[in-house]
C-alpha cells in the first residue's frame, strides 16, 4: 500500500483547495480569485516555481538568503508590492530584499503590479492557499503547516495583481488555523505573537493616473 | 625554560591523518566545515566510512534503485545500503514514502556527487554536495505516523528495527515529534525519549539527534535524551568558517531544568545537498543537516577502529561503544583557534600555538561570545554551553583524538592524548588517569565523561526485552532528572589533582554538574607541573557500579631528549620511558617518538633500549614542580580559592561549603 508522508498529503489537499477557488464566487461578482498557479513563489506548494523563470538568474536565491531569519523581538516588515510580473517582478523584488531600495507604494493605472509576500526562515512551512481581491481590499491567506523533519524553510511569492483602476489598495496578510489532522497527531497552534514575527505584515499601496 | 608542545605534536599528527584535501572545494567536508575530508586510516588509506554501517531514521526514506525507485524518487550519488518502512524487513513498494528530505539527509552522510553547481538556476560556487563518509553502509527506514497520537510508538518500533541490523554504529535522527504536554516538559519522560536512551544503551548505538530550532515554541523529542548527542548548526562567520551557533536555533524551549540539550554544533546553513531525480539545491537550513555530519564523522571512526580491532591493537568491544565515540566527538570539539593569535582575557598578549590543543577555529555564540566567555567555562556545575555545546565538530581533531587508543586507569600512567571505556564500582570509587608527562602552565586540559542513563521497561511483553506494542518504559521517578537523587542515573564527575593526589582534598579543578549524564572539564592548568584526573562515582542510584567512556587531550611540555630514549624527559634512560613508549605505541606523539619519523613504532623501542640506563645529554625537562612542593601548593591554593564547591542537592538549591 502506497503511504503518503504529511507533507505530501497537505500539499495535495492544499492544491485541491486553490483549484476550487480558481473561479470568482457566481454571487459575489466583486471577488476575483488569483489563483495559486499564477503566482511566482519559492518553496510553496500549487504555486510555479520561481527558479523556473526565464531567464535563469540567482535572483531568487539570493532574495532567500536575504529574507533570513525572523527579527528578534519584533514583528516581521510588512509584505509589499512592485512594478511589473514574472521576472520583471523578481527583479524589482531583489532590488527591495538585497539592494535595500526603497519600497515604492504608488502606482501608474497602466502598470502591472505584484504583491510581494514573504515568510522569515522557521521550523513551519508558510503556505499559501487562497489570494483574493474584492474592490480595493486584496487577501492573502497563509497556514502554517507544521511538520517533524528539522529542516527549516523561507518562503516568498509574487502575486500577479495586473493593472488596475485608480483607487488606495490594502494588502491583508491572514492566517488560516492550523488544520485538524496536524492537531490530531500533537502539533499544537502558533501564537500570534510568533506568527507575526515571522510572515509579513499587511500593507497598502496606491494607483493614480500619475503614478510615482 | 618549558614551552609548549605545539607544532611538533599537532604539525605531526596533522601530516599523518592528513592526506591532500582531493574534496577541499566543498565547503562543509572541508577545513572551513567539519574538515572530514581527506582522513586516513592507520595505514595511510582514505577513511571513506567502508566497512562501516551506519542508520536513518525519519518520516521519510531515501530512494533506492534495488527496490524499484525510479529515478525521480531517488539520487544516482546517493545508494543507500537498504531502505525500509518502519519495521517491516521486505522492501517497501518502490517509490512509496520517498521524501526529498530524507534524501538530502542521506546525502549528507553518504554522497559521492562531487560536481558542482544547482539546477535551476546554475550556480556555479565551487561547492558540491558530497557526504562525509561516501563508504559507509546506510540502512534507513521511514517510520509512519498514522490515527490519533503523536505516533512515539511507531517510531521507537521503527528506531529499533534499524539499530538491530548488525553492526548498526549510529543512527542519525533530522527529525522531533512534538512532546506530550506544553510547556517545556522536556524532562526525559516521553516514551519516545525513553526509547531513543534504551536503545542506546541495549544496542550499543549512537543516537544522533537533530536539536533546538524556532523561532516558534515547538518542544519536539527526543532532543531531550541522555544517552545520545543533540546538533545544533552552524553557520559560517565572516572569515567563512562554520563556527557561529546560527540564529535558526532556538533555545527558549530546552531540556528541564539545569540540564541543556546540546553537545555539539555542525554546519547547518545554506548546505548544498544531493536530492531526489539528481537536483542540487541549496537549503536554507536547519539542524537537519547538521546532524548527519556528525552521523558520518562516526563511520570514519569506526572504519579506522575497525582497522585497528583486526590488527590486533584495540578492543572490539570498547573501541565500537557509544559513550566512547560521544565522548571522543566532543572532547576534541573545536573552541578556540590555536594559531597564536587569541589574547586569554587578563593575559599580556596572545596565547601561544599549543595552549588550545590544535583547535582550528573559534565558535562563538549567537550574542558573539565565545567559549571563555560562556557560564560553562566558568562554572563547574555546567559542562556545556547551553548554544555551543563542547563546541563545533572537527572530525580531523576527533580522529587525533581516538586514534591514540584506550588507555586504563589506575594502571600506567596514560598519554596526553587518549581515552578509556572503564567502569567505576560504586559511590565514591574513583579511577585515576595520571599523565605520563608534565603539564603547560598556561595551557588548556579538556576532559569529556559519558555515560549512560538506565531505562528499563515498564511493561514487557513477550518478546521480551524488545520493544512490541503495548510496552512501555518506565519514566523517571524523579520530577527534573537529577542523578543526585533519582533513580534512572549515577553521578560521575571529573576531578583534577596533583600528580600523586591521596584524595579529593587537593582537587584543583573538576566539572561536577548535578544534572545529566555528561561532564566536560575545559581548564587552564595554572602552573608547569605533574597531574592526574580522576573519574569519580558520586551517588549510587543504580546497583553495580558503572560504565562510562571518558576522552582527555592535554598539552605537554615539549621533551627535549626523544632521540636518546628519555621519552620522559627526566635526564635518565630508564623503564618510565618504556611505559611512555608503550603507552603512546602507534601515535604520533612527538616527545616519545625517538627518531622522529612521525610515529611511534619498533623503532623508538630500539632507540630506548640502546639508551637504557644512560644520563640523556642535555639534562631533562625545566624543573617541574612536584606535588608539596612550595610553588605548586601556593599555586593550587590560588585556583581552589576561586573554585568552591558548592554540590546542589535537589532538596537544597543553595551552594554548600
Amino acid at each position: 500500500m502506497k503511504l503518503l508522508s504529511i507533507v505530501g498529503a497537505s500539499s495535495i489537499a492544499i492544491i485541491a483547495t486553490s483549484a476550487a477557488h480558481a473561479k470568482p464566487p457566481e454571487n459575489n461578482v466583486d471577488t476575483a480569485i488569483i489563483p495559486l498557479d499564477q503566482i511566482w513563489a519559492y518553496n510553496i506548494p500549487g504555486t510555479r516555481d520561481i527558479e523556473d523563470l526565464n531567464p535563469p538568474s540567482k535572483l531568487a536565491f539570493e532574495i532567500r538568503v536575504a529574507i533570513g531569519f525572523p527579527p528578534k523581538k519584533k514583528d516581521a516588515n510588512h509584505g509589499f508590492t512592485v512594478q511589473g510580473e514574472g521576472f520583471d517582478a523578481l527583479r524589482e523584488a531583489h532590488a527591495v530584499f538585497v539592494e535595500e531600495k526603497t519600497r515604492r507604494d504608488t502606482f501608474s493605472a497602466n502598470s502591472e503590479i505584484s504583491a510581494v509576500f514573504f515568510a522569515h526562515e522557521t521550523r513551519r512551512y508558510v503556505h499559501l492557499h487562497k489570494v483574493e481581491r474584492q474592490g480595493d481590499n486584496i487577501s492573502i491567506y497563509y497556514r502554517f503547516i507544521p511538520h517533524e523533519t528539522e529542516e527549516t524553510t523561507r518562503h516568498f511569492a509574487l502575486i500577479p495583481l495586473g493593472r488596475l483602476p485608480n483607487g488606495n489598495y490594502r494588502v491583508k496578510v491572514i492566517r488560516s488555523p492550523m488544520e485538524q489532522k496536524y492537531a490530531d497527531i500533537g502539533f499544537r497552534p502558533l501564537n500570534d505573537d510568533v506568527a507575526r514575527r515571522i510572515v509579513c505584515r499587511p500593507f497598502s499601496f496606491s494607483v493614480s493616473q500619475e503614478g510615482e | 625554560m618549558a614551552r609548549f608542545c605545539s607544532e611538533n605534536c599537532w604539525a605531526t599528527a596533522s601530516a599523518i591523518l592528513m592526506a591532500s584535501s582531493t574534496l577541499a572545494d566543498t565547503i562543509t567536508v572541508g577545513p572551513n566545515g567539519i574538515n572530514s575530508a581527506g582522513l586516513l586510516d592507520f595505514d595511510g588509506m582514505p577513511l571513506t566510512g567502508a566497512g562501516v554501517v551506519i542508520g536513518q531514521v525519519e518520516p521519510g526514506r531515501p530512494g533506492d534503485a534495488d527496490v524499484g525507485d525510479d529515478l525521480a524518487h531517488r539520487n544516482t550519488t546517493t545508494n543507500a545500503a537498504d531502505v525500509y518502512v518502519q519495521d517491516i524487513a521486505g522492501d517497501p513498494p518502490p517509490n512509496a514514502n520517498v521524501s526529498d528530505h530524507a534524501q538530502e539527509v542521506a546525502g549528507v552522510m553518504i554522497s559521492t556527487d562531487v560536481t558542482d553547481g544547482t539546477s535551476p538556476p546554475e550556480i556555479v560556487n565551487g561547492i558540491a554536495p558530497t557526504g562525509v563518509a561516501t563508504g559507509a553502509s546506510l540502512f534507513s527506514s521511514a517510520y509512519v505516523t498514522a490515527g490519533i497520537n503523536p505516533g512515539y510508538r511507531d517510531a521507537i518500533l521503527t528506531i529499533q528495527f534499524i539499530a538491530t541490523r548488525p553492526n548498526m554504529r549510529a543512527v542519525n535522527h533530522s527529525w522531533g515529534k512534538e512532546a506530550p504536554a506544553f510547556p517545556g516538559l522536556l524532562d526525559g519522560n516521553s516514551q519516545l525519549t525513553l526509547g531513543v536512551d534504551w536503545s542506546a544503551r541495549q544496542h550499543d548505538v549512537l543516537h544522533l539527534v537533530a536539536g533546538n530550532q524556532g523561532p516558534v515554541a515547538d518542544t519536539p523529542i527526543p532532543k531531550d535524551n541522555f544517552n545520545g548527542m543533540t546538533i545544533a548548526r552552524s553557520v559560517r562567520a565572516s572569515d567563512g568558517v562554520f563556527r557561529q551557533v546560527s540564529p535558526g536555533n532556538n533555545f527558549d524551549a530546552d531540556a528541564e531544568g539545569e540540564r541543556t540539550s546540546i553537545a555539539l554544533i555542525a554546519p547547518g546553513d545554506l548546505v548544498e545537498l544531493a536530492g531526489v531525480g539528481d537536483v542540487h539545491r541549496i537549503t536554507d537550513g536547519g539542524t537537519s543537516y547538521a546532524t548527519p555530519h556528525v552521523t558520518g564523522t562516526v563511520a570514519l571512526l569506526q572504519q579506522y577502529a575497525n582497522e585497528r580491532i583486526m590488527d590486533g591493537g584495540w578492543n572490539a568491544t570498547r573501541a565500537r561503544r557509544h559513550e566512547v565515540m560521544k565522548a571522543v566527538l566532543m572532547n576534541s570539539a573545536d573552541k578556540i583557534i590555536d594559531d597564536g593569535t587569541f589574547t586569554i582575557p587578563g593575559d599580556a598578549g596572545p596565547a601561544p600555538p599549543g595552549t588550545f590543543l590544535g583547535m582550528e577555529r573559534t565558535v562563538i555564540d549567537q550574542q558573539d561570545m565565545n567559549w571563555l566567555q560562556s557560564d560553562a567555562y566558568t562554572d563547574e556545575f555546567i559542562p556545556l554551553d547551553e548554544q555551543m555545546g563542547a563546541g563545533h565538530l572537527n572530525a580531523k581533531r576527533a580522529l587525533q583524538q581516538f586514534s591514540p587508543g584506550e588507555f586504563d586507569s589506575d594502571g600506567a600512567d596514560v598519554p596526553l592524548i587518549g581515552w578509556d571505556y572503564g567502569h567505576t564500582a560504586g559511590e565514591d570509587d574513583h579511577n585515576k588517569y595520571p599523565f605520563s608527562l608534565p603539564l603547560v602552565g598556561g595551557s588548556f586540559l579538556s576532559i569529556t565523561l559519558a555515560w549512560d542513563r538506565h531505562v528499563e521497561f515498564q511493561t514487557d511483553t513477550a518478546p521480551f526485552n524488545e520493544f512490541n506494542i503495548g510496552d512501555t518504559f518506565q519514566p523517571s521517578m524523579s520530577p527534573a532528572i537529577q542523578p543526585e537523587n533519582d533513580d534512572q542515573i549515577n553521578d560521575l564527575d571529573i576531578h583534577l589533582l596533583p600528580k600523586g593526589a591521596l584524595n579529593l582534598g587537593s582537587e584543583i579543578a573538576t566539572s561536577f554538574s548535578a544534572v545529566g549524564t555528561l561532564e566536560h572539564l575545559f581548564f587552564r592548568i595554572p602552573a608547569t607541573g605533574e597531574y592526574e584526573f580522576w573519574i569519580n562515582q558520586f551517588d549510587a542510584d543504580i546497583a553495580g557500579g558503572q560504565d562510562y567512556a571518558v576522552a582527555w587531550w592535554a598539552a605537554a611540555v615539549p621533551n627535549p631528549n626523544p632521540a636518546q630514549g628519555d621519552y620522559s624527559g627526566n635526564g635518565t634512560v630508564g623503564p618510565e620511558d618504556y611505559n611512555i613508549w608503550k603507552a603512546d605505541f602507534g601515535t604520533s606523539f612527538a616527545a616519545a617518538d625517538g627518531n622522529g619519523n612521525g610515529v611511534v613504532d619498533a623503532a623508538d623501542y630500539t632507540i630506548w633500549r640502546n639508551h637504557l640506563g644512560e644520563m640523556a645529554q642535555g639534562g631533562g625537562l625545566a624543573a617541574v614542580p612536584e606535588p608539596g612542593s612550595g610553588l605548586f601548593v601556593g599555586t593550587l591554593f590560588l585556583v581552589l580559592a576561586t573554585r568552591h564547591r558548592r554540590r546542589r542537592h535537589p532538596d537544597s538549591a543553595a551552594s554548600q561549603q
